[in-house]
């Protein structure tokens, strides 16, 4: 257990920016890819789970993913864990459309976490956000506190282009006491990038951007305790 | 807490964006569709054939709404997100099948803790009927799946304990990538010098 809070969700992304068909991603061949099972696609034929299919936007919910592509933008997210399920869909997928182009890619990780006091999560958006700047301002009386931050690495821990960001966020109700830490690995890939590049991106980096986007989380969970 | 309209310039551009956030954006951007009245999938056809296995290739399959872009613009924004029931990993294994026994209905699997990666292997049987449906395909001798142990939260807040099996869908490498992986270790097995 880290801090004085619960662990509520953990949800992962690939989201990779660059030039797709969305109409591709029929649940055929998503099938005949071996990318969804019989069941899912039982489910699909029945017009369950099929959000959207146009040509500008497909917005597909499988058994545990949820896969939305529009003409610039793949992402598929994770509706339940494991986690990992991402990577290997993602990997399966830009395995076989090896050639589309990809520009950009994020390895995305959010933890939704429930304070067990309201001191604990005082505690933390104290830690992250002192009030003493604050209190000439909006004076000290305690009511509401940090509903948002955003801290940015300009680059990465590794070679490549990009950069870190997490955003730490309260969440409506208020009265949950929910946090959630949401941590954006992006990468910037050379011209002429491939899904190809993608498949090995994800091979390389998944494990360690994993890591690093826990390590992140579990220190800002260990900020919720109450001194 | 409210939707909000999403100003992806903000941050990254592959950024963490919620789908309930991103359909803001592709209503907008449907709205101001011009309207086309022809079926969709025919332009589908046109573009992608070549990338699609042949079964696909039949329009019976095909579930593509044959809308304009007004219509479907006004139907995603009735659309409303589903509350579910939510899981709550505690633990969490990766598994290969080690063996099958279908006359005794186990199966037996080598675990890590992927949780506690100080964790030393184990070794466990599961029931065969564990294996959900979804995934009868890839159940096999050598097969890899995450085993997890969790909380199951009802929209009530009730809460009960459970365990499910997920086998991974990996990608299969064929002779190509593998005598690519040879061709690579050899010049790598080439370059060690062993004193």
């Amino acid at each position: 257990m880290v801090g004085n809070c619960d662990l509520r969700e953990s949800k992962a992304q690939v989201v990779a920016i660059g030039s797709f068909n969305p109409l591709i991603f029929q649940p055929h061949w998503l099938a005949q890819a071996g990318l969804i099972g019989d069941a899912e696609l039982a489910a699909a034929d029945e017009g369950n789970g099929i959000e959207l299919m146009h040509r500008e936007a497909v917005i597909i919910t499988l058994q545990r993913l949820r896969l939305t592509v529009l003409p610039e933008r793949f992402m598929i997210e994770s509706v339940e864990p494991p986690l990992v399920g991402v990577k290997d869909f993602a990997e399966k997928c830009f395995g076989l459309l090896s050639h589309t182009p990809i520009k950009q890619i994020g390895l995305n990780f959010e933890t939704v976490f429930r304070a067990r006091t309201r001191e604990d999560w005082d505690a933390l958006g104290d830690a992250l956000a002192p009030k003493q700047p604050w209190q000439a301002l909006l004076g000290d009386e305690r009511s509401g506190g940090l509903v948002q931050q955003t801290m940015e690495r300009g680059k990465r821990f590794d070679a490549l282009q990009g950069k870190i960001t997490v955003v730490v966020k309260a969440l409506e109700p208020r009265e949950k006491m929910d946090t959630s830490v949401m941590v954006n690995n992006h990468v910037d890939l050379p011209e002429n990038s491939t899904g190809d590049t993608l498949v090995q991106h994800l091979q390389a980096y998944w494990d360690t951007d994993h890591a690093r986007s826990e390590q992140i989380t579990n220190a800002l969970q260990e900020l919720t305790r109450a001194r | 807490m409210p939707a909000e309209a999403v100003n992806l310039s903000a941050f990254a551009p592959s950024a963490w964006v919620d789908v309930p956030q991103l359909r803001s954006s592709i209503v907008s951007r449907l709205a101001s569709h011009p309207v086309r009245k022809e079926p969709l999938h025919t332009q589908y056809l046109s573009n992608a054939e070549a990338a699609l296995p042949s079964r696909a290739t039949d329009a019976r399959h095909f579930r593509v709404l044959k809308a304009d872009a007004g219509e479907l613009a006004a139907a995603l924004r009735e659309i409303r997100p589903q509350a579910s029931p939510k899981f709550i990993p505690l633990n969490e294994w990766e598994g290969v099948v080690e063996s099958i026994d279908l006359d005794e209905g186990l199966f037996w699997a080598k675990l890590k803790d992927r949780t506690d990666p100080t964790s030393p292997r184990e070794r466990a049987a599961f029931d065969v009927t564990d294996v959900s449906e979804n995934d009868h395909s890839l159940f096999r001798e050598g097969a890899v799946f995450r085993w997890l142990i969790g909380k199951r939260e009802d929209l009530f807040g009730g809460q009960e304990r459970t365990s499910r099996l997920v086998f991974r869908r990996m990608p299969v490498y064929g002779e190509r990538e593998i005598k690519a992986a040879e061709a690579k270790a050899a010049l790598f097995a080439a370059q060690v010098t062993v004193e």
